[in-house]
C-alpha cells in the first residue's frame, strides 16, 4: 500500500468516526438545548405553536423567575399570551416591567423619556408610605445609582421620590412597606435597606440602617447581622468569596454562629460567585433565602457578576425571606443594580 | 463555584482508561497491518527496532466519548466550546497521521497549527487577558487573536518534542493534566478537570503499552492532538466573563517540555544560518541525558519526578496569594536554571573523560 494510500484509508477512518460522533451527538445537543433552562422562550414558543398555551405560559414565569431577564421580550410574549388567555388584569400588572426594559433598548435621551413613561405606569402598582427622612434619603440614593448605572442620571434626579421609589421596584426591587421581612413573620421596628450591583457600570454595596450605610465599599459579599428588634450591629463584614473559598468558608462559620432570630443582610459588590460552596449556600438558606437565579441548569443564589440583595432571618424557611437580583446579562443586554429592603410606616414606628 | 461533579470525573477518567486499554491493541494491529511503523533509520531515533505508530488514536476516540457523555448525561457541564474543540482536534489528527506516514515539514506543519488555532479565536477562545503572576491582569487586545495560537501551537510543540522516548511524552502529559486537574478542582473549573481527567485516564491506558519497552508509539497523531487539548484546556475557563491566560501556572506545570521547547528553538536559530532551522536534532533533553549513560527508564522516571515537582510547585503557585507568586517563580526559574547548567557541567564532565 503506497504512502497516501494509507494516509487516504486512516483519514477515512477518522473522518468516518468524526462523522459517526456528530450524527449522535447534534441530536442529543439540540435536545438539550431546547430543554435548556436558558432557552425557555423557544421551548415556550414551540409549546404554544402545539397549541398548549398554558403549559407555554408556565415556561414562560418559570424562565422569569429563574432568569430575571434584562430584555422585554419574555415580558412582553407573556403579557401578550396572558391577553390573548383572558387574563387581562395579570397582563397588566406586566406592563411597568415591559415598559422599563423595553426603555433599556433605547439610547440615550430615548431611554431617559421611556424609562419615566415605566416610573408612570409602575406608580400605582408601587405606591410608597410615608417614610423617615433617612429612609427617603437612602431611596434616593439606591435611585441615583441606578440611574447612573442605566445611563437615565439626569432623568432619574428629576424624579420625585414616590417615583424614583416605583424606578426601585420595577428595576426588580423587593420592598416590604409594613416592616415585615418577607413572610417571615418577623417584623421591625427600624428601616433596613440593601442594594447591590454586580457587573453593572456603577458597581455598589450598600446596607442602609436607619439612614446609616454600614458597607465599606471593598469586593465581595457584604453581610450585616442585625438584633431584630434593636437594631442593634451584632456582625458586620465583607467576604472576599470572589478571590478565596476560604472566605466562604469564614463567612458560613460566621453565619452558622449567629442565634436563630438574627436579622441578615446581605449585598453583593462586583462578584461572590467564584468561590461559592455548598455550605455557605447552606448557611443562607438557613436565613430564608432560596437560590432562584438558573445557572448551567441549578438553581444557584448568583452566577458571575450577578447583583444580589437580601434581608433574612436566621431560622426562617428558605423563600420566605425578601430577596433581589439581576443577572450580569441577558441575551446581550447587561444587568441592573437591585434593591431589597424593609420600610416600617413612619406612623407606625416606635417613637415616631 | 466549588461544587465539582466528583462521579462524573471519575467516569470520564475510567472510560478513557478503558477506551485506551482496549483501542490501542486494536491499532497496533492495524498500524503492523498498514505498515504505519516507525522505523529506526535517523540517528535521533532511540529504539533499535520497528515500533507501530497510531498509538495516540485512541485519545481523540476518548476526548470524543468525553464530549458525547457529557452532552448527553450531564449537559449542565457542557461548554459551548466543546463542539469547537472536537473540530480542531480531528483536523490536528489528520494533521498528525499524515506527518506520521508521509513526514511532513515542520514549517509546513506549524503554519498549519497556526492557521487551525487562529480559527478557534473566533469559535469561544476569545482571550483578551493576560493574567500576571502578580495579580491581576492586563488586556491584551487584537494581539490576543495572535498569542491564542500561538500560545497553543507552543504547547503542542512542547509536548511533541518530549515524545522521543518510551513513555515519556505520554507520562509528562498524565503528570501536566493532574497538576491542572488539582488547580482547576481548587478553583471551581469543572470544564478543565473534565478535560483533564479525560487526559489522564487516556494516558495512564496508553502508558500500559508505551512505556518502556514500547509496544506502540503514540506518533505525532497523538502527541499533536495531547498538545492541542492541553493547550486549548489552559484557555477553557472564564474569570469575571473573560477568558484569561493565566500563563504561569500551566508554564511551570509543563516546564520540562516548554524548557525542552526554548532550548531546541535556541539550537534550531544557531543552525539557521545553515538552512536547518527546521530540522530536528538530537539534542534534545533526554538525548542529553541519554549520552550520560542513564538507561531510557531512568532518563523517563528522572523526567516524570522534575515534572512531578514542577506539578506541585505550579498548585503551590495557584493557592499563595500573589504576594509570594513571585518567590515561586524565581525558585522555578532557578530550579530550572540550576538543572540546566548541572546538566552542562555533567556533560562537560564526561566530555573531559572521554
Amino acid at each position: 500500500m503506497s504512502d497516501t494510500r494509507k494516509v487516504l484509508v486512516l483519514w477515512a477512518l477518522i473522518l468516518a468516526v468524526f462523522a459517526l460522533f456528530n450524527v449522535v451527538y447534534w441530536p442529543v445537543r439540540l435536545y438539550q438545548a431546547e430543554r435548556d433552562p436558558a432557552n425557555f422562550m423557544k421551548y415556550a414558543q414551540k409549546l404554544h405553536g402545539q397549541g398548549q398555551a398554558a403549559a407555554a405560559m408556565d415556561v414562560v414565569r418559570q424562565g422569569i423567575a429563574g432568569h430575571h431577564p434584562t430584555a422585554s421580550a419574555p415580558y412582553e410574549q407573556l403579557q401578550d399570551w396572558l391577553g390573548a388567555a383572558g387574563k387581562s388584569e395579570e397582563a397588566a400588572t406586566l406592563n411597568p416591567t415591559v415598559a422599563f426594559y423595553r426603555a433599556l433598548g433605547e439610547r440615550d435621551h430615548v431611554r431617559e423619556v421611556a424609562v419615566c413613561g415605566a416610573v408612570e405606569s409602575g406608580l400605582a402598582l408601587h405606591p410608597l408610605p410615608s417614610v423617615s427622612a433617612e429612609t427617603a434619603g437612602t431611596l434616593r440614593t439606591f435611585a441615583a445609582n441606578l440611574g447612573i448605572s442605566l445611563g437615565v442620571r439626569e432623568a432619574v434626579r428629576g424624579l420625585s421620590l414616590e417615583q424614583q421609589y416605583a424606578l426601585l421596584s420595577i428595576a426588580g426591587g423587593n420592598f416590604s412597606t409594613n416592616g415585615e421581612i418577607g413572610r417571615t413573620g418577623v417584623k421591625l421596628p427600624y428601616d433596613l435597606l440593601v442594594q447591590s450591583s454586580g457587573g453593572a457600570e456603577r458597581r455598589v454595596a450598600h446596607i442602609f440602617l436607619r439612614g446609616r450605610d454600614l458597607s465599606t465599599g471593598e469586593r465581595g459579599l457584604h453581610v450585616a447581622i442585625l438584633d431584630p428588634q434593636s437594631g442593634q450591629v451584632v456582625q458586620l463584614g465583607v467576604f472576599d468569596v470572589w478571590s478565596s473559598a476560604k472566605e466562604a468558608e469564614r463567612m458560613a462559620r460566621m453565619l452558622e454562629s449567629m442565634p436563630p432570630g438574627s436579622v441578615g443582610a446581605f449585598a453583593v459588590l462586583d462578584d461572590a460567585s467564584a468561590n461559592m460552596t455548598d455550605d455557605l449556600e447552606a448557611q443562607l438558606r438557613g436565613f430564608g433565602l432560596l437560590p432562584e437565579a438558573m445557572i448551567q441548569r441549578r438553581p444557584r443564589f448568583f452566577g458571575m457578576r450577578y447583583s444580589f440583595a437580601a434581608i433574612g432571618v436566621k431560622g426562617a424557611i428558605p423563600g420566605k425571606a425578601m430577596q433581589a437580583w439581576s443577572p450580569d446579562a441577558y441575551d446581550g443586554t447587561p444587568g441592573h443594580p437591585v434593591a431589597c429592603g424593609v420600610i416600617t410606616p413612619v406612623a407606625g414606628r416606635a417613637g415616631a | 463555584m466549588n461544587d465539582h461533579p466528583i462521579w462524573l470525573y471519575a467516569t470520564v477518567g475510567l472510560g478513557a482508561l478503558l477506551t485506551s486499554l482496549l483501542l490501542v491493541p486494536v491499532f497496533r494491529w492495524l498500524a503492523v497491518r498498514m505498515d504505519v511503523v516507525d522505523r529506526p533509520r535517523e540517528a535521533r531515533k532511540i529504539h533499535k527496532r520497528i515500533v507501530p505508530y497510531l498509538g495516540g488514536l485512541p485519545f481523540y476516540f476518548s476526548f470524543l466519548g468525553t464530549i458525547f457523555y457529557v452532552e448527553a448525561f450531564h449537559p449542565e457541564y457542557s461548554q459551548p466550546v466543546f463542539f469547537p474543540m472536537c473540530v480542531a482536534g480531528t483536523l490536528i489528527v489528520l494533521m498528525g497521521v499524515y506527518d506520521d506516514i508521509k513526514d511532513m515539514s515542520s514549517l509546513k506543519k506549524l503554519l498549519v497549527e497556526l492557521v487551525l488555532l487562529g480559527g478557534l479565536y473566533f469559535y469561544g477562545f476569545q482571550t483578551t487577558e493576560i493574567a500576571s503572576p502578580f495579580g491581576g491582569s492586563f488586556n491584551v487586545g487584537w494581539v490576543a487573536v495572535v498569542i491564542t495560537p500561538l500560545w497553543i501551537a507552543g504547547v503542542i510543540n512542547a509536548v511533541n518534542f518530549s515524545d522521543g522516548l518510551d513513555g515519556l511524552a505520554g507520562g509528562l502529559v498524565f503528570i501536566c493534566a493532574a497538576s491542572i486537574f488539582a488547580i482547576a478542582f481548587k478553583n471551581g473549573q469543572v470544564g478543565s478537570c473534565l478535560m483533564m481527567a479525560c487526559l489522564m485516564g487516556a494516558t495512564l491506558g496508553f502508558l500500559r503499552y508505551n512505556f518502556n519497552p514500547a509496544s506502540i508509539f503514540m506518533g505525532d497523531a497523538g502527541a499533536l492532538f495531547l498538545g492541542f487539548v492541553l493547550g486549548a484546556t489552559t484557555l477553557l475557563e472564564k474569570q469575571k466573563g473573560v477568558t484569561t491566560i493565566a500563563l504561569a501556572v500551566p508554564m511551570v506545570v509543563m516546564a520540562v517540555p516548554i524548557l525542552d521547547t526554548i532550548l531546541s528553538f535556541y539550537r534550531r536559530l544557531q543552525r539557521a544560518r545553515q538552512g536547518k532551522f527546521f530540522t530536528p536534532d538530537r539534542n534534545h533533553l533526554h538525548h542529553r541525558l541519554l549520552d550520560l549513560g542513564l538507561t531510557q527508564r531512568q532518563v523517563v522516571l528522572a523526567l516524570y519526578f522534575v515534572s512531578a515537582w514542577m506539578g506541585l510547585m505550579a498548585f503551590v503557585l495557584s493557592v499563595v496569594p500573589s504576594t509570594y507568586s513571585f518567590l515561586i517563580l524565581l525558585l522555578a526559574a532557578m530550579a530550572v536554571g540550576g538543572g540546566v547548567v548541572v546538566l552542562r557541567f555533567i556533560e562537560g564532565l564526561s566530555q573531559g573523560d572521554e
